[in-house]
């Protein structure tokens, strides 16, 4: 799996992609007997996997998506690569496949929907076509692509609607085939004749087996609650769509319990709700089941009882059957899943004693095992583990340690869901930027000290935070709180590279916070925003530079002085959530963006500051600033008088006056001092937009 | 002198009167019984074919395809029909097309010609002889409404060409906005109310959802007939909120159902369906504990409705159009009450 560092997630962030996403945390189902990767187009993953390996480039994988856009008639100077890389091979065999796939691409009845309506005639060279690629790969003799051809078959039957033949053909051809994913897809293609002539639940049976997900919803969609359950078990007690529907209802149960007063949430999820007495009902049939003994998975319908027991409240009678289940007879993912479900379970009825958290550690390195997390290829991970691993993570153990007051435990369990690369990293770089300096120190204490119990120690060798990381992090809070003698102890650490990979760099390479904001904005486009190398780091700059005009401030006198609080304020509100230079005490900034928690009142002190210096100050140039300043402060604060409104007709926007709010006051002041010093006539003023729009009201 | 030019211009309006109620002004040519079939494959069985013959069904207005913002937001032709059975002879076919109203914002005037070739295509691919009107079916408002008449001034332009008429439905709510563009209009008497409030009201049709909009009616400019309905739905509700339409799903069920009053339904077990209100393939959800009501309009209501529109604008009724042709919906309704709502 790909490790990235924990700030490469802060840098997104600072895009400003964050707050205006879209991202809905999923619910992670706890309850898997079928094997995840088979919730997926079963055949597509393999079937582009071959022309990737035989073309030896990646995109063969879109290539092989394409291949129906090839025409025909221009087959032969195709670019499509892997129809490139056969010709280039002078691989007649796999051109002749490939020529004969295009040849049936072209001619499967999708034409129906085109605006392009085919006439009789097209219909009919459609139909001959597909009869006649159908003979052709019925005729192929060679080893290399038999199963190709096969599948070929079977589709151009499909396409014609001669149901029976594939059932035909399966039989007597297809089903001695070597087992691969064209055998599996003819398979499926068979269960669908199946559907069509009548055979419903053969059909069924042969999606569940396939884990074909789409078809089998649709063919047990009438099932998929207790009743389908008790019919299907009635039917075949080890019938793979009765496994199915047992991991159904359980997973349905669960988003039942977490989102069933949402009927939007279940309907998208294409969930079915199951509720207080369908779970009692089902806990009992479970048992009947068992008793019975007609079924080969009781691992499964232990383990599905148990955990409907802990769903519903049952925590004792969960936790036993959840540990039975491992011990009795079903697949080894049966009992994984058995094993996974009781972690979870656990964590409710737990108490924080060494020997817990020694279980947690065993169950934790277990899990990493089976999600593949330690291994390099990501293709490796079994992204059911790793959903297991997030729930029982970020649903319930990290609220149950927090409850525990073990907050730093919490917050590194999370820093190990962020080294990994699951959801739950995105809720620790949250808490890291949201904490204070003071709880940041406490928690890199923890993580490098602290008298640890072996969970603990793992917990915290896993998450993801490092010297610099923290150095950063740290100088970035101290400047936030206005500290900015102390951030530069830890700022002078961070290397520029190391800022370079953040998402603020964009930011912080192209924007000056000497500029006065509110005589020339310094607007970037985020959509632009990329990773830009900086020559030095502005944050240890700008602290540097509060530091050096402070002492001048102390020495100064008089106008010298009035100047330099002047350059202050702009400082000061540069580096504020409002200010261009957001990026000097932030790593991320948008419209509804807040003070950060402990933050310094940067715009507070910047008002006071303009005042103060207005007030002192006998340079009329100068007062004009500062109060053209905090009209602009107002404005912004606390939104503007001028109402814009948008014409959709004429396209053209027209402005209200809004008399009641601050900035109408604010503004009023700067046109009194202007019309009072009409001397006084600086670029900023003359050509200030919204100051025209404002005189055209009076 | 000025006395007699007001004279003159007093008889002027009244012949103009006098010549906008001339039957051909305010009717529908050539009116026959008619029926609209609205399914994806054309497949008429006994009972349709019965229903035809016994009704004197003269006009099929049949569905050909949605026109629907396909996922790269492109206008395209959707559930084209299949045509899966011969029309029974002497039947005029009216291809109809329905047009999302989403798709009004889409630079819909790009499409007429291909919406027109599309349709004479397929009259031609599948034996559709003597075609003479194309309908067009959308529920544009007044945001779309320009973007949506200009589309059918092109069409009716193009079908003019061909010897062919455009005609268009009509909701009762755009009887109140400029009429369309179109040789006539098929007045739509159902789907009248909103399903949020059907427990109070019938939302396929209710008197009470018409009667604001009889006004209206006598001064409508365009020809019209009128489309009555003989289908019924089963509404789902999660509490006292509306969730979705249910397509003929067994009430009887008693593992599934409890009756609880005449036309209301308790989920007892929870289920999924096939999902016929969305555009994709999805699936509604049925939790226990939902509510199912049963609704479709008496043939009473449907009869009364008929006769009121006769009175505020005699000769509405001289084509009527049932909707739709369907096994399940013709048995709602006596042959009797059909012959009550077919009569002009």
């Amino acid at each position: 799996m790909k490790k990235y560092i924990v700030l490469s997630l802060i840098a997104m962030a600072a895009l400003q992609s964050w707050a205006c996403g879209g991202w809905v945390r999923p619910n992670y189902y706890m309850f898997s007997v079928f094997n995840r990767d088979l919730m997926d187009n079963p055949f597509l993953k393999d079937t582009k996997q071959y022309w990737v390996d035989y073309t030896g480039k990646e995109s063969a994988e879109y290539a092989c998506e394409s291949l129906g856009y090839t025409k025909p008639e221009e087959f032969d100077k195709s670019d499509n690569i892997i129809i490139e890389t056969a010709r280039k091979r002078g691989d007649k065999e796999t051109l002749n496949y490939l020529r004969l796939l295009v040849q049936y691409l072209n001619h499967d009845g999708s034409a129906y929907n085109r605006w392009d309506y085919p006439s009789k005639e097209q219909i009919a060279q459609d139909k001959a076509a597909v009869e006649k690629v159908r003979t052709q790969a019925i005729a192929y003799k060679g080893s290399k692509y038999k199963s190709q051809y096969a599948l070929l078959v079977m589709r151009c039957n499909m396409t014609t609607e001669k149901h029976q033949d594939n059932i035909n053909y399966w039989n007597k051809t297809a089903s001695k085939l070597k087992e691969n994913v064209y055998k599996r897809w003819m398979k499926d293609i068979y269960a669908g004749a199946l559907y069509n002539t009548g055979k419903k639940d053969e059909a069924c049976e042969i999606y569940a087996e396939l884990g074909d997900m789409t078809s089998i919803k649709y063919c047990v969609r009438k099932k998929r609650n207790l009743k389908g359950i008790k019919e299907e078990y009635a039917a075949n007690p080890n019938s793979h769509t009765l496994t199915f529907l047992v991991q159904d209802f359980v997973n349905n149960t669960q988003e039942t319990l977490d989102n069933g007063s949402d009927p939007e949430v279940m309907k998208n999820v294409e969930a079915t709700g199951i509720y207080e007495q369908e779970m009692n009902d089902f806990i009992e049939f479970a048992g009947q089941v068992l008793a019975e003994g007609k079924t080969k998975s009781p691992a499964m319908w232990e383990a599905a009882r148990g955990f409907v027991n802990y769903m519903a409240g049952n925590q004792n009678d969960a936790i036993t059957q959840l540990k039975n289940a491992q011990n009795l007879d079903g697949t080894q993912r049966m009992k994984d899943n058995a094993r996974a479900c009781l972690m979870l379970a656990s964590i409710k009825s737990a108490q924080p004693t060494n020997d817990y958290y020694n279980y947690l550690l065993g169950e934790y390195k277990w899990l990493e095992d089976k999600a593949g997390l330690n291994t390099s290829d990501e293709n490796d991970n079994d992204w059911h583990y790793c959903d297991v691993i997030e729930r029982v993570t970020y649903d319930n153990l990290v609220p149950q340690l927090q409850q525990w007051g073990e907050p730093y435990l919490a917050m590194a369990l999370l820093g190990m869901g962020n080294s990994k690369m699951l959801p739950s990293g995105y809720t620790y770089v949250e808490m890291l930027d949201n904490i204070s300096s003071s709880e940041l120190e406490a928690f890199d204490a923890y993580i490098r000290e602290g008298d640890h119990n072996n969970f603990e120690k793992w917990a915290a060798s896993e998450c993801h935070f490092n010297a610099t990381d923290f150095n950063d992090l740290m100088g970035t809070k101290l400047v936030r709180e206005g500290e900015f003698r102390g951030a530069i102890n830890y700022l002078e650490k961070v290397p520029t590279s190391y800022i370079s990979e953040q998402g603020i760099s964009y930011y912080m390479a192209r924007k000056d916070y000497n500029t006065e904001i509110w005589i020339k904005r310094q607007f970037l486009s985020f959509l632009k925003a990329e990773n830009t190398p900086v020559k030095t780091n502005a944050k240890l700059d700008f602290c540097r530079d509060m530091i050096a005009l402070d002492e001048q401030i102390n020495q100064a006198t008089g106008e010298q002085k009035n100047e330099l609080l002047y350059k202050k304020a702009n400082l000061l509100y540069q580096a504020s959530h409002k200010g261009d230079c957001w990026y000097l005490a932030h790593y991320s900034n948008g419209v509804y963006s807040e003070p950060a928690k402990s933050e310094y009142d940067f715009i507070g002190t910047t008002r006071r500051l303009l005042r103060t210096v207005e007030r002192n100050t006998t340079n009329l140039e100068l007062m004009q600033k500062c109060v053209f300043a905090q009209t602009f402060i107002t404005g912004e604060t606390t939104g503007y008088c001028l109402i814009p409104n948008y014409n959709w007709e004429t396209n053209k926007t027209t402005y209200t006056l809004d008399e009641n709010v601050p900035h109408y006051r604010s503004m009023t002041r700067l046109v009194d001092f202007n019309n009072q010093h009409p001397e006084l006539t600086p670029d900023y003023v003359t050509k200030c937009d919204i100051l025209k729009r404002f005189m055209a009201f009076k | 002198m000025k006395k007699a030019f007001t004279y003159l211009l007093l008889t002027f309006a009244l012949i103009a009167a006098a010549t906008s109620c001339k039957p051909s002004g305010k009717w529908v040519d050539n009116a026959k019984p008619a029926v609209y079939y609205w399914r994806t494959s054309l497949y008429l069985d006994s009972t349709e074919r019965q229903f035809m013959q016994q009704h004197k069904v003269g006009k099929m207005y049949v569905r050909y395809f949605d026109v629907v913002l396909d996922k790269d937001r492109q206008l395209s032709p959707n559930a084209t029909i299949r045509f899966e059975d011969s029309i029974p002879s002497g039947i005029e076919v009216i291809p109809t097309i329905f047009i999302v109203n989403e798709c009004c914002k889409h630079n819909l005037d790009t499409i007429a010609q291909l919406l027109v070739d599309r349709v004479l295509k397929m009259n031609e691919t599948n034996d559709i002889k003597g075609v003479k009107e194309l309908q067009i079916d959308c529920d544009w408002t007044a945001k779309t409404q320009d973007a949506y008449f200009k589309f059918l001034e092109q069409v009716r332009q193009l079908l003019k060409d061909k010897n062919m008429t455009l005609s268009a439905t009509i909701r009762l709510h755009q009887l109140s906005m400029p009429a369309p563009p179109v040789d006539y209009g098929v007045l739509m008497m159902y789907n009248t109310g909103e399903l949020k409030n059907s427990k109070q009201r019938n939302p396929i049709l209710d008197k009470r959802d018409v009667e604001p909009y009889l006004k209206n009616l006598a001064a409508y400019t365009l020809p019209l007939c009128a489309a009555y309905p003989n289908f019924g739905w089963q509404l789902l509700y999660t509490g006292n909120k509306f969730r979705d339409i249910l397509y003929s799903e067994d009430l009887n069920d008693t593992t599934l159902y409890r009756k609880v009053d005449e036309n209301k339904y308790f989920v007892i077990s929870s289920i999924d369906l096939p999902n016929y209100l969305s555009s994709n393939s999805s699936y509604t959800y049925l939790n226990a504990g939902d509510t199912v009501m049963v609704v479709k309009p008496d043939a009473q209501t449907i009869v009364q409705v008929h006769d009121a529109l006769s009175h505020e604008r005699p000769g509405i009724n001289n084509q009527v159009i049932i909707y739709s042709l369907n096994k399940s919906s013709i048995n709602n309704y006596t042959p009797s009450d059909y012959e009550k709502i077919y009569r002009p």
